[in-house]
C-alpha cells in the first residue's frame, strides 16, 4: 500500500545561501514530488543599495554572499561602467588583469569549498578535510593581496582599489604550483574510485532539455551539456585574451557536476598563471568622478553561474534602482526535476549539487501523521546520506575478490 | 603479492594518509601561539590625532556609518568629536583612502577585536577644535583643517578672506603689522591652537553686515553679507 508522507526541509534550509523550504513528498523512501518555497532571507539589499553612494555599494553587494564576494561587486562595477561607456574603454589595463585574477582565485576557493562539502555529504570526510586544507592557501593569497580572506574590497568603479605587487606574483605562482597535485588527487579520486562513481552516477540527473527549460546557469547547466559561460559569451576582464576552455559535461548527473567543477579548477589555475605572466605595468584606477544618468547591466560568471546586476542612475550620487539576480535563484528550481525519482538519502547531495552553502540551522521533520512526528536535524540528514555510501562501499567490496 | 590485491585508489589514499600522519599539523595553535597577519591585512582602524585634520571625510564615505562626528559650539566650547565604532566597522579601508592627509585614520593589523562584556569599549573618539563663525557663532571648520588647507594653498589662500584672516592669525600677524607675503608663503604653520581661536565665546551677532565679509565667517553668513552689499 502506498503511503505518501511529506518531508519538510526548511524553512531555514541553508543548502543555498538564501534559506529556502523544500517539501519532499515521499512514497516509502522514494521522492515522488517536491515543493520549493523561497524568500525567507529577504535582507532588502536592493533597497539598501539605493541609500548608499555609488562608491559604497560594492561593499554592500560584496556581502550578499560570503563565497561569491568578488562576483557581486564585479557585476555591479560592470553595470556602472556600462553607463560610463564600457569596462574596456575606461578601466586601465593592469586593473583588468587584477580583476581577472581575483575573480578566478575566488572560483578556485569556491569550487574547493563545494567539493569538500559534497565529500562530507556523501560520507567522504577525508575529501572534506583535504579540499578545505588546499583551499586555505588560496585564502592566504587573498589575505596577502587584498587584505582580507573573504571580503576583498578590490572593486571600484573605474579600476581596483589595491595593486598586486610584484613580490606577490611569485607567491601566487607558488600557491598554484602546490595546488596542482591536490587537483590531480581530486580528479584521480573522481575518475577511478568505484564508490564515488556508484554513489554519484545517475543521481539527480538533469537532461540538456530540462537544463534549458529551467534556464540553468553555470556549472549546473554545463554539466548537462548546455554550452554557456559568460566569460566567453560576453567577455569581461581579460578573459577574451587568454587561452582557456569552457568545461562541458554531457551526463547531467551529480558525477558530471562534480567533474565539471574539478576540471574548471584546472582552467582557473591556468587563467591565473597566464594573467600573472602577462600583467602589464601602469595605473590601476581611472579616477571616475561623476556618474551620468543612464542605466547599465553587468554580467559576471560567478562560481555558481551568471550573476546579473542592473543599475539605474539619474545623475545623482546614488543608484535609483539596483536589481540583482544571483545564479542560485535559477539553479534552485531545477531540484524540482532532479530530486524526483531518487531517494531521500540522494536528496541531500542532489539539493547540494547546485553549489549550496550548508549551515547548522536546518531542521527536518518527517511527518507520517499528526501524533507520530519525528524531528531530524541537519546531521541526521547527512547521516542518512553517508550511510548509503557505506552500504555501497560494503556491496562493492563484497563483490571484489579478496 | 600477499594474496591481497589493493586497488589503486586505496593505495593513493594510503599514501596521502601516511604523508599526513608523519607531517606537522596543518592548523596553527592560534590562541596559544600568536598569529601574525600579512603585511597588508586590513584590521582595526585608528585615528591618529596629530595627523587628523578633523574634516570628517571618513565619516562621509563610511559605508556602514561606523564613523560619526558631532559638532559642539555652545557654552564656550567649540569642538568636533569624531568617533569610530569598531563593532560596526567592516574594515573596508575607504576611510583611509579618503583621508585628507592620508595618515589621520589608518587601518592596523589587529584582527582580534572580540569583547565579551563591554561593547562600549569598542570605540575610539578624538576631539578637534572648531573655528566658529564670527557672525553667527556656528562652526565653520576644524582648526587643523584650516591650517592644512592654508599650508597646502600657500599664497593662493589670499583669495579667500576667511582663510587669509585665519592664516594671518595663525602666524600671529594682523593687517596692522603688515605681513610680508613672502614670509607667509610656505611657512610651517603651527598645529598648536593659539589661545583665543576656537575657544573664544563668540557673541551672537545677527544680520551680517557688509563689513563682515572681512571676517572668519561661515558660508551662509558670507552669502548674506554679500547679498546685503
Amino acid at each position: 500500500m502506498s503511503h505518501r508522507v511529506i518531508v519538510p526541509i526548511g524553512p531555514y534550509h541553508p543548502l543555498q545561501e538564501e534559506p529556502e523550504f523544500f517539501q519532499l513528498y515521499v512514497d516509502g523512501e522514494n521522492v515522488v514530488d517536491i515543493d520549493i518555497i523561497i524568500g525567507y532571507n529577504h535582507r532588502g539589499i536592493e533597497k539598501l543599495s539605493e541609500s548608499k553612494h555609488f562608491d559604497q555599494v560594492p561593499y554592500l553587494v560584496e556581502r550578499i554572499c560570503g563565497i561569491c564576494s568578488s562576483s557581486h561587486p564585479y557585476a555591479y562595477v560592470l553595470a556602472m561602467e556600462d553607463i560610463l561607456g564600457g569596462e574596456i574603454n575606461i578601466v586601465p589595463e593592469r586593473a583588468l588583469y587584477i580583476r581577472t585574477i581575483i575573480d578566478e582565485l575566488q572560483r578556485i576557493h569556491s569550487h574547493l569549498l563545494w567539493l569538500g562539502l559534497a565529500g562530507h555529504f556523501i560520507g567522504y570526510n577525508t575529501v572534506w578535510m583535504w579540499a578545505w586544507k588546499y583551499r586555505e592557501p588560496v585564502l592566504d593569497m587573498f589575505e596577502m593581496t587584498t587584505g582580507n580572506r573573504n571580503n576583498y574590497a578590490m572593486y571600484k568603479i573605474g579600476g581596483v582599489r589595491r595593486d598586486i605587487k610584484d613580490e606577490d606574483i611569485p607567491a601566487l605562482k607558488k600557491m598554484l604550483d602546490e595546488l596542482a597535485p591536490a587537483l590531480d588527487l581530486f580528479r584521480g579520486a573522481l575518475s577511478d574510485d568505484p564508490v564515488i562513481k556508484a554513489r554519484l552516477k545517475g543521481v539527480g540527473t538533469l537532461t540538456k532539455q530540462q537544463a534549458i527549460d529551467f534556464c540553468l546557469v553555470g556549472p549546473t547547466a554545463r554539466a548537462s551539456g548546455v554550452n554557456i559561460d559568460v566569460r566567453r559569451d560576453e567577455p569581461y576582464g581579460v578573459f577574451d585574451r587568454l587561452d582557456w576552455n569552457v568545461i562541458i559535461e554531457i551526463d547531467g548527473d551529480i558525477y558530471a557536476k562534480t567533474m565539471c567543477r574539478v576540471l574548471e579548477l584546472y582552467e582557473s589555475a591556468s587563467i591565473i598563471r597566464q594573467c600573472l605572466d602577462k600583467i602589464p605595468k601602469g595605473e590601476i584606477d581611472a579616477n571616475i568622478k561623476d556618474i551620468p544618468a543612464g542605466n547599465g547591466i553587468g554580467r559576471v560568471e560567478a562560481p555558481r553561474g551568471e550573476c546579473f546586476h542592473y543599475v539605474l542612475s539619474d545623475g545623482t550620487n546614488r543608484p535609483v534602482r539596483h536589481k540583482i539576480r544571483a545564479p542560485s535563484f535559477m539553479n534552485v528550481a531545477s531540484n524540482k526535476v532532479s530530486c524526483v525519482g531518487g531517494t531521500i538519502s540522494d536528496a541531500t547531495i542532489t539539493l547540494a549539487a547546485v553549489d549550496p552553502c550548508y549551515c547548522c540551522t536546518e531542521r527536518v521533520a518527517v511527518l507520517s501523521g499528526p501524533e507520530d512526528k519525528k524531528i531530524m536535524n541537519g546531521w541526521d540528514l547527512i547521516k542518512l546520506s553517508q550511510e548509503k555510501t557505506e552500504k555501497l562501499k560494503r556491496e562493492l567490496s563484497d563483490g571484489r575478490p579478496q | 603479492m600477499f594474496g591481497i590485491r589493493i586497488p589503486y585508489p586505496k593505495l593513493r589514499e594510503l599514501k596521502e594518509a601516511l604523508t599526513s600522519l608523519f607531517s606537522k599539523p596543518y592548523t596553527t595553535r592560534f590562541p596559544y601561539k600568536e598569529h601574525k597577519p600579512y603585511e597588508r591585512f586590513r584590521g582595526r582602524p585608528y585615528f591618529y590625532e596629530e595627523d587628523c585634520t578633523g574634516c570628517a571625510a571618513c565619516a562621509q564615505v563610511c559605508p556602514t556609518g561606523a564613523i560619526e562626528f558631532t559638532d559642539q559650539a555652545k557654552g564656550g566650547i567649540a569642538k568636533r568629536t569624531l568617533t569610530i565604532h569598531w563593532d560596526i566597522c567592516i574594515f573596508c579601508g575607504l576611510c583611509q583612502a579618503s583621508c585628507l592627509t592620508g595618515k589621520g585614520i589608518m587601518l592596523s593589523r589587529e584582527f582580534d577585536l572580540a569583547v565579551t562584556e563591554n561593547r562600549e569599549a569598542l570605540r575610539q573618539a578624538i576631539e578637534k577644535e572648531l573655528v566658529l563663525c564670527e557672525c553667527c557663532g556656528e562652526p565653520v571648520a576644524p582648526y587643523d583643517q584650516f591650517v592644512w588647507v592654508a599650508a597646502k594653498l600657500g599664497p593662493l589662500c589670499f583669495s579667500n578672506s576667511s582663510l587669509l584672516l585665519f592664516y594671518l592669525k595663525a602666524l600671529n600677524l594682523s593687517f596692522q603689522q603688515g605681513p610680508p607675503p613672502s614670509a607667509c608663503a610656505g611657512a610651517g604653520l603651527s598645529r598648536q591652537c593659539p589661545v583665543g581661536i576656537g575657544l573664544k565665546p563668540v557673541p551672537t551677532v545677527s544680520e551680517p553686515q557688509r563689513a563682515d565679509r572681512i571676517k572668519i565667517i561661515c558660508p551662509s553668513c558670507r552669502r548674506q553679507a554679500v547679498l546685503k552689499s
